[in-house]
């Protein structure tokens, strides 16, 4: 039993020896594919290595200077990130006439606070977070839902604590993520705009020169004029993506369409297609995982300007935590919002990805 | 009387840009013919058929379908091309069925016949299953029951043009026109395929214009002949003229040797020898029209 177990060992031993000899055998030759033993010690090599050697930098620094903020160490970095995440501060109410702090009878913590909301959720007090009127949470201005949503969003433990103290990482999320959202819901609009480009060549000739233009006007530079025009508010910041972000979708939902074989069409005539069925049936479908991909590559643009939208007028939201920390040199709170912000990309841009690999007929 | 023929072509001109392609071509179609259309490369042979599906609308001249004009393509013609007929994105046995659902579901329905087809009425529901059991068993016809669930990409090259031809033939059109559908196949594949195009011809009795660029196989398939033309002279090109327009005898499957009469023998064998280039007719007077519908 040992020795087939001692085996087994050995030949996986002698097998990653061999690839690990490969690597610098092959690493310049055509046609070669990496062994299946050293691909994720490839792909995390440089992760890995990157943060080792700035923890190594980080320690010499601090060794030189304790009282160095450049480049935090990962202790003050988590100090920061508990500041943000997991201790959120709680407002003590004060007694008016005695000035004293009354008793805080809640959870103190975040955790706490989570776990009574499970505990009191399992004793059937509350609704659950996925419920589907729940899920209405970010439409919080309408009363339509008011009542029940108040139930677990008002009441719960999580949320008493999170609207009195606040979790700062919490609360930007919150802010830049309903911004990217209702951005996007706006530029969802550009594809049929596009596609309705690539198909009428009326509107074709309506619009494809003003969003060519318009494509071509550097959304940054008109932003003084958002801000004079819309105020300081969200809306100045969806705009703004918007403006970015939307004319280089159209244009490419626009050419994906133009790239639709005539034939294709034409046979959806003969087989008694109208034009909405032209359309929606065998226009669409056919461009949609190709604009996803676009809208996958554009994400980054997105992002990009919500920072700048927000470095310059915002009272919560990652891009201006990031530049007010900035002021203070506050590496250690940069740092880990960067991380977040890079990590959100990167999650998004996987969800993409799966969702466009889905497409079976794609992947010839 | 323009009402017995199912297509009339009367002084069809085509051109572009003030090159004529195709010369004042009459011809009429009956019900149940199988016409073949050849010619040398470049002749307009596609042109032609663009323009009988009414994807193109012709320079001069007129073409009836049942004694009335159309304007774009629709239901009672069918089509096949060479490429592009199948949808990639959909599986074969919804390309096959494609004809049968569109217009008969609307947008909200399509939505979920695609993801949920069992939110839908029962009405609904049970025409869908209808649809799915017809291009079933046209699958089954065509021999490809085994390959329904995968998409286009996944067959060869003569199971696309079979599941093509399926697709367009399923709806019932009048007509059924093919530009070149077998063009991008080997030999062997092309003859089953050749036999296989036959054998629905004889099955269901459908009038189909099938355009090629090879003799034999437009012998092999129609029942009736049209040859094309480009007419050259000072290297002005009147555009395509038909040089013949014959009917073609019926012949056993390739499996024998054909066997036609001693004259349509010597007819096939004068145009083989001329070839089917572009210098292959001097005169357009010198040919006998020896259909009963040619009309020239």
């Amino acid at each position: 039993m040992i020795k087939q177990i001692l085996k087994k060992v050995i030949k996986w031993l002698g097998e990653f020896f061999v690839e690990i000899f490969n690597i610098f055998r092959n690493f310049f030759k055509l046609r070669t594919t990496p062994g299946k033993k050293v691909s994720p010690f490839l792909v995390n090599l440089i992760f890995v290595s990157a943060i080792l050697f700035y923890g190594i930098a980080s320690s010499k620094r601090h060794e030189v200077n304790p009282k160095d903020k450049l480049v935090p160490t990962f202790g003050m970095m988590w100090t920061a990130v508990k500041s943000t995440v997991f201790i959120p501060k709680i407002e003590y109410k004060f007694n008016d006439s005695t000035g004293e702090r009354m008793s805080y009878i809640g959870p103190e913590t975040l955790r706490q606070a989570i776990s009574q909301d499970i505990k009191d959720y399992k004793e059937g007090k509350y609704h659950s977070i996925f419920h589907p009127i729940n899920s209405a949470m970010f439409f919080k201005g309408s009363t339509f839902f008011e009542e029940k949503r108040s139930i677990l969003l008002r009441d719960g433990a999580t949320r008493n604590m999170l609207n009195h103290g606040e979790s700062k990482i919490l609360k930007d999320s919150i802010v830049s993520g309903r911004i990217v959202l209702k951005a996007m819901g706006l530029i969802l609009i550009g594809i049929f705009l596009g596609l309705y480009m690539g198909i009428f060549a009326y509107i074709e000739k309506l619009l494809y020169r003003f969003v060519l233009y318009f494509d071509k006007i550097p959304a940054l530079a008109i932003l003084p004029i958002l801000f004079v025009i819309l105020g300081t508010g969200e809306i100045t910041k969806i705009a703004l993506i918007v403006i970015g972000v939307a004319p280089t979708i159209i244009l490419d939902t626009y050419l994906r369409v133009k790239t639709v074989h005539d034939e294709q069409i034409v046979t959806g005539l003969t087989l008694g297609a109208s034009t909405p069925e032209i359309i929606y049936k065998i226009v669409f479908p056919q461009i949609f995982p190709e604009v996803l991909n676009t809208i996958r590559l554009n994400f980054k643009s997105v992002i990009l300007f919500l920072l700048a939208a927000e470095g310059i007028c915002a009272n919560a939201g990652i891009g201006y935590r990031i530049f007010v920390a900035q002021r203070t040199t506050d590496m250690a709170t940069i740092i880990p919002y960067v991380l977040l912000i890079s990590l959100a990309a990167f999650f998004v841009d996987w969800a993409f990805r799966s969702w466009i690999k889905s497409y079976k007929w794609l992947n010839k | 009387m323009e009402k017995e023929y199912i297509l009339t072509a009367k002084d069809l001109v085509q051109s572009y840009d003030g090159r004529t392609i195709l010369n004042h071509l009459n011809f009429k179609i009956k019900e149940g013919e199988i016409v073949t259309v050849v010619g040398p490369t470049g002749c307009g042979k596609s042109t032609l058929l663009r323009l009988l599906l009414g994807s193109e609308l012709p320079f001069s001249g007129e073409i009836l379908m049942f004694g009335e004009e159309f304007k774009s393509p629709d239901k009672t013609r069918g089509i096949v091309f060479q490429k592009y007929s199948l949808y990639e994105f959909l599986d074969v046995k919804t390309n096959v069925m494609f004809g049968l659902d569109l217009g008969y579901f609307n947008l909200f329905q399509n939505i979920l016949v695609s993801f949920a087809p069992f939110l839908l009425r029962k009405k609904n529901r049970l025409k869908l299953k209808e649809f799915q059991e017809e291009a079933n068993q046209y699958l089954e016809k065509v021999g490809l029951a085994e390959h329904k669930d995968k998409y286009p990409f996944q067959l060869s090259g003569g199971q696309r043009q079979r599941v093509a031809i399926a697709q367009s033939a399923i709806p019932n059109p009048k007509i059924l026109l093919m530009d070149e559908p077998l063009g991008a196949l080997d030999v062997s594949t092309r003859e089953s395929l050749q036999l296989f195009i036959k054998n629905l011809w004889q099955e269901t009795g459908q009038t189909i214009i099938f355009v090629t660029h090879d003799l034999e196989e437009a012998v092999f398939l129609g029942t009736r002949l049209i040859v094309l033309s480009q007419y050259y002279k000072d290297g002005n090109g009147n555009g395509a003229k038909i040089v013949k327009d014959i009917a073609i005898p019926w012949a056993e499957p390739r499996s024998a040797e054909i066997k036609y009469s001693p004259e349509f023998s010597q007819i096939i064998k004068e145009i083989k020898q001329e070839g089917l280039d572009k210098n292959y007719l001097q005169s357009v007077e010198e040919f006998d029209l020896s259909h009963p519908d040619s009309i020239i």
